[in-house]
């Protein structure tokens, strides 16, 4: 992009250069032409007065007059009689292409004596009686002036070429430091923090206006996030408080039952309010994680020690399911993150992995260096789940198993990802042959 | 004595549930149903604890705790809320209160956090070096665990909660509280996780010896103590 930025800003800078310099070279061709041409005529038109005023004799003997002394000069003259016999002049012959109608040529030729060849403009010039006459100029000269300004056209480019290129790489240097200030504040602002504003000058240019556009549209989002959040959090108190109160008369009235038919119901009912109030709780993690909030509470962590913690909390509860929980860790697999979230991510994977892995053994954890990420893995030996259904494992209250007699509220998998997510990471389920892993990819900052 | 506690809460059922949950078991309770008039009542210092709730009418639940904390009345307080996340845990804790409670809550989470609130702020912060209850000792220096003079051996994670329980003797701890009081992490950890490290350390404390002294609690979790 920057390549074919620069080759647009360089053809921008460079083309009309060489436009200008290209006319220049032709309009003082041109000029020399003229002057040229003038040259020719006036030395026809001084010859005819000498045959206006003393006839065919007069411009004859003017003619060997004025090639006597120089007949290898600069000026061609040739004089041919009616016949077109030649007369007088420095050419030995009629050049062969010139018909007798033509007024102006320019021809190669090579007069008697000269050492090389020259390029001459010849005019020809019919008389009253018949006889015809041949005025011209060598362009020799010219010659050399044109190549001398071919030269300068040359060094005009080779001049104006480099100085257009540092022109290009200092353009590209402005728009670039401009753009990615501007880039890197929208990166900023996607990864969660919504504070971040572009500088504006006072400037009315595009990067200015730029800037100001950007940064309506972030107060525009930071606005509708924080109204989100007021939804959820108004949200969470309007269903919650129900939902205490259903909790708080279905305990008093356990404690008054007698009936154990009546008991049993209270309790199952209790369980259902539990289980309701977990996905509501549930849920409004994964908005919350989703939005971004919680960096604040980004803490360095030995992720080795969390796995580790797992262990500890979930072995015994594995042990019992006939699972061998184990944790296979590294040194220094420290990252800032929100503990509290992950552990219960990564909790979430040891609890979907004791109640899904069927004909399972073992729940591997495990934490690498994986280049720029560090990765944690939650891997079982039991059924997997096939390719083809990964992507709707990871959905909200996606369960693949519909039968719901393996339980969970379907927002676990869900908020494992809602968690990589505010890590900037992602999570990939894979196939750990047999079983299912699933990975946690989260970036270390540079 | 029933200790005195003030519940600030705007919700007339939650409010009155809890006030008449903690009238049975023997408190004195106050109540108020906005933060002004709580801040007004909690300001005379005289409650051993107070339950606050933070979203209130007037005045917010976090402002009232503020205002205490400035005025240096350290009364413990337990914020119930809505607001569920971690996050907002911290928050609170941060602000000065001494425990948070989410609703929806338990009574019995509710009582058993509100007891070592108040016993807390009475025992004050000594460093022991060894713990017990009835015939079972600890001793946190040498970490060896004897019961009726017999030694018993425990995996770190059992020592670890015994020695929760231990310095919680004779209070009902829940499920979540040992959760966050062993391994410091505040989620839900499904079903029976934590049950399953109940019963393993139940094994060895309890199996051999005539009287249990590890019970669990009906609908609210665990209680170590040497009578029933």
């Amino acid at each position: 992009m920057a390549r074919r930025l620069a080759a647009l800003l360089f053809a921008a800078i460079f083309l009309p250069t060489l436009a200008m310099l290209g006319f220049m070279n032709f309009a003082s061709a041109r000029a020399l032409a003229i002057e040229r041409s003038s040259l020719v005529t006036e030395l026809r038109d001084e010859l005819m007065s000498e045959y206006v005023g003393d006839g065919p004799r007069g411009l004859t003997s003017a003619i060997r007059d004025r090639v006597r002394f120089n007949p290898l000069g600069e000026e061609v003259i040739s004089y041919a009689d009616a016949s077109g016999k030649i007369v007088a002049g420095n050419l030995p012959a009629w050049p062969r292409a010139l018909t007798p109608r033509a007024r102006w040529f320019e021809i190669a030729m090579r007069r008697p004596g000269d050492r090389v060849g020259h390029r001459v403009l010849l005019l020809i010039t019919p008389l009253p009686d018949g006889s015809r006459l041949v005025t011209g100029y060598v362009m020799s000269g010219g010659q050399q002036l044109s190549d001398a300004n071919q030269w300068a056209f040359l060094l005009a480019l080779a001049i104006a070429g480099p100085l257009a290129l540092g022109l290009v790489f200092v353009l590209l240097r402005i728009i670039e430091r401009r753009v990615a200030r501007i880039a890197g504040i929208a990166e900023r602002v996607g990864e969660g923090d919504l504070s971040q504003r572009v500088e504006v000058g006072t400037g009315d240019d595009a990067f200015s206006r730029l800037g100001r556009g950007f940064n309506g549209m972030l107060d525009k989002i930071e606005a509708l996030v924080v109204e989100l959040r007021l939804v959820t959090d108004g949200l969470a108190h309007d269903l919650r408080s129900p939902i205490t109160r259903l909790q708080s008369v279905i305990e008093r009235a356990a404690v008054g039952a007698r009936d154990a038919g009546a008991r049993a119901a209270l309790e199952s009912a209790q369980q259902e309010a539990e289980g309701l109030q977990g996905m509501l709780t549930a849920a409004l993690q994964i908005s919350r994680a989703e939005a971004g909030i919680g960096r604040d509470r980004f803490e360095a962590v030995d992720l080795a020690a969390v796995l580790g913690d797992l262990v500890e909390i979930y072995g015994p509860a594995a042990e019992d399911s006939g699972f061998v929980l184990a944790a296979e860790t590294a040194e220094g697999m420290v990252l800032p993150v929100h503990r509290e979230l992950l552990g219960q991510a990564l909790g979430n994977l040891v609890e979907n992995a004791l109640r899904h892995a069927e004909g399972g053994s073992r729940i591997d954890l495990g934490v690498t260096r994986e280049r720029d990420a560090i990765v944690i893995s939650v891997a079982d030996d039991g059924a997997g789940i096939p390719a083809d259904r990964r992507e709707e494992a990871l959905r909200r209250f996606g369960r693949l198993d519909h039968s719901r007699h393996a339980g969970g509220h379907g927002l676990g998998l869900a908020l494992v990802e809602a968690t990589a997510r505010l890590h900037g990471g992602r999570v990939e389920l894979n196939d750990a042959h047999p079983g299912l892993i699933v990975r946690l990819i989260l970036p270390v900052a540079a | 004595m029933g200790h005195k506690i003030l519940v600030i809460e705007d919700d007339a059922t939650t409010g009155s549930f809890v006030v008449r949950g903690l009238d049975e078991h023997g408190f004195s309770v106050d109540c108020a149903d906005n933060g002004r008039d709580g801040l007004f009542l909690a300001t005379d210092g005289s409650y051993d604890a107070i339950v606050l709730d933070r979203m209130l009418p007037q005045m917010d639940g976090m402002a009232v705790l503020g205002a205490l904390r400035a005025a240096s009345i350290e009364t413990p307080v337990i914020i119930l809320s809505a607001l569920g996340a971690a996050d907002d845990r911290v928050d609170g804790l941060n602000a000065g209160c001494d425990d948070y409670l989410v609703k929806p809550f338990a009574f019995a989470e509710l009582l058993a956090r509100l007891r070592l609130l108040i016993r807390k702020s009475g025992a004050g912060t000594r460093t022991v070096t060894s713990l017990a209850c009835g015939d079972l000792e600890m001793d946190l220096l040498t970490r060896q665990v004897r019961r009726s003079g017999r030694a018993i051996e425990l995996q770190p994670r059992e020592f670890r909660l015994l020695e929760y329980l231990l310095r919680h003797a004779g209070q009902v701890v829940t499920r979540t509280m040992l959760l966050e009081g062993v391994w410091d992490y505040h989620f839900d950890p499904g079903s029976n996780v934590i049950d399953v490290h109940i019963s393993r350390l139940r094994k060895k404390i309890d199996e051999s010896f005539p009287d249990p002294i590890l019970h669990t609690v009906r609908g609210a979790g665990y209680r170590l103590g040497a009578t029933r």
